[in-house]
């Protein structure tokens, strides 16, 4: 995995003295995670829900990035990580609260983007996550593409909205 | 499609080298199995600019990908093709590389009806915009263009502008339904109603 520089160093303090830093995974932590993940009805791409070899598969695989928010209060990850390309990005606060925060889900954007040297990133939201729709279009992610019927939830089949946002995008302003 | 892209695509096309075999029809789609990862790596390695789906992993990646949690892998022939699913709950992302170059409509239905029987209730394919032959071949089946990833995939060069350069990548999605609905009223499948010939899909020469 190609990284630059140190993340620790442009971890930065934020509004709420929020911050954040890459994820250190102990047991601990593991099962916190997996506690606070649990009062959402979406857990990162809506399949690892109630299934904790998933949930523990993603957080262990060299291809996921994780960045701890708080520490504890949230969590953003960064899956299928192709360094100098893509990675797809998911967010999540255990608070629930999004709006507000963007200046520190920017940091972290800008940590993935210039760390793993990428081209674009990608947000793939279910079409009943409008918090997480509105967020994604605050932050200047353009609608690329919609998945029809591509995800099961309750018996029923949602759309998945892909978005995207690409470097000299997210860095013109 | 212009004439000089066209012409390029031709000359592409000529200048990569195809697997020669004699095996006969109909091949058979096989579990992949851990020994022959080598060997389709090679394959792969032979032209980094031929087969979009694999060639940007490396070896270590390529088995990763393979043999995921979530994957599922086949030969197909014996070394003529490689083709993976990677489900993701209810959708399946399709990837596959025929090394001669021959794209057969019965081993892309093989493929289809492993997806769906395995649980999939659709089917995802993404087509790098270059890829004219790769996208002819999916919309033939009755995928149905679902959106652009823009600047989703890196192809080394050179080129003339470049080194290497990026593209954009389109999704095409197949659903269940309309796979089993539209075979079942006109005996061709997909989602474009009455829109598959699979006469001309038949051989297709392109790439994934």
């Amino acid at each position: 995995m190609s990284t630059s520089g140190n993340p620790q160093e442009i971890s930065a303090e934020v509004s709420e003295d929020l911050k954040w830093e890459p994820l250190v995974l102990t047991a601990a932590k593991i099962s916190d995670l997996w506690k606070a993940l649990q009062d959402f009805p979406i857990v990162f791409d809506d399949f690892s829900k109630g299934n904790f070899n998933d949930f523990f598969a993603k957080l262990c695989s060299p291809y996921n990035i994780f960045v701890d928010i708080g520490p504890g209060k949230g969590l953003a990850a960064g899956f299928a990580v192709r360094p100098g390309l893509d990675a797809v990005l998911h967010l999540v606060m255990f608070d629930g609260r999004l709006r507000g925060r963007e200046g520190l889900f920017r940091e972290i954007l800008e940590y993935y983007f210039k760390s793993l040297k990428l081209r674009r990133m990608t947000v793939m939201l279910s079409e009943d996550a409008r918090t997480g729709i509105k967020l994604a279009e605050r932050m200047g992610f353009k609608l690329e593409g919609t998945m029809r019927k591509s995800i099961k939830r309750d018996g029923k089949l949602f759309d998945t909205r892909i978005y995207g946002i690409l470097y000299e995008e997210f860095f013109k302003e | 499609m212009r004439n000089s892209s066209r012409n390029e695509w031709w000359r592409f096309f000529a200048s990569v080298p195809r697997l020669k075999h004699s095996q006969a029809e109909p091949l058979a789609l096989i579990p992949l199995q851990q020994e022959r990862v080598d060997y389709f790596y090679k394959l792969l390695e032979k032209d980094k600019k031929a087969f979009d789906d694999y060639t940007p992993l490396n070896r270590q990646e390529i088995e990763d990908f393979l043999f995921g949690p979530n994957s599922v892998s086949f030969e197909i022939g014996y070394g003529v093709g490689l083709c993976t699913l990677v489900f993701s709950g209810v959708n399946a992302y399709v990837q596959m590389v025929m090394f001669d170059w021959f794209y057969r409509d019965y081993i892309c239905h093989q493929i289809i009806e492993e997806a769906f029987s395995r649980g999939a209730e659709r089917i995802t394919s993404t087509v790098t915009e270059d890829r004219n032959n790769a996208r002819h071949l999916v919309l033939s089946l009755g995928f149905r263009y679902e959106g652009t990833l823009r600047k989703a995939f890196y192809r080394d060069g050179p080129f003339a502008d470049g080194p290497g350069k990026y593209f954009d990548v389109e999704l095409y999605g197949l659903s269940k339904e309309a796979w089993y609905g539209n075979r079942s009223n006109d005996s061709s499948g997909g989602d474009q109603r009455g829109g598959v010939d699979w006469g001309r899909s038949s051989g297709c020469p392109g790439s994934e």
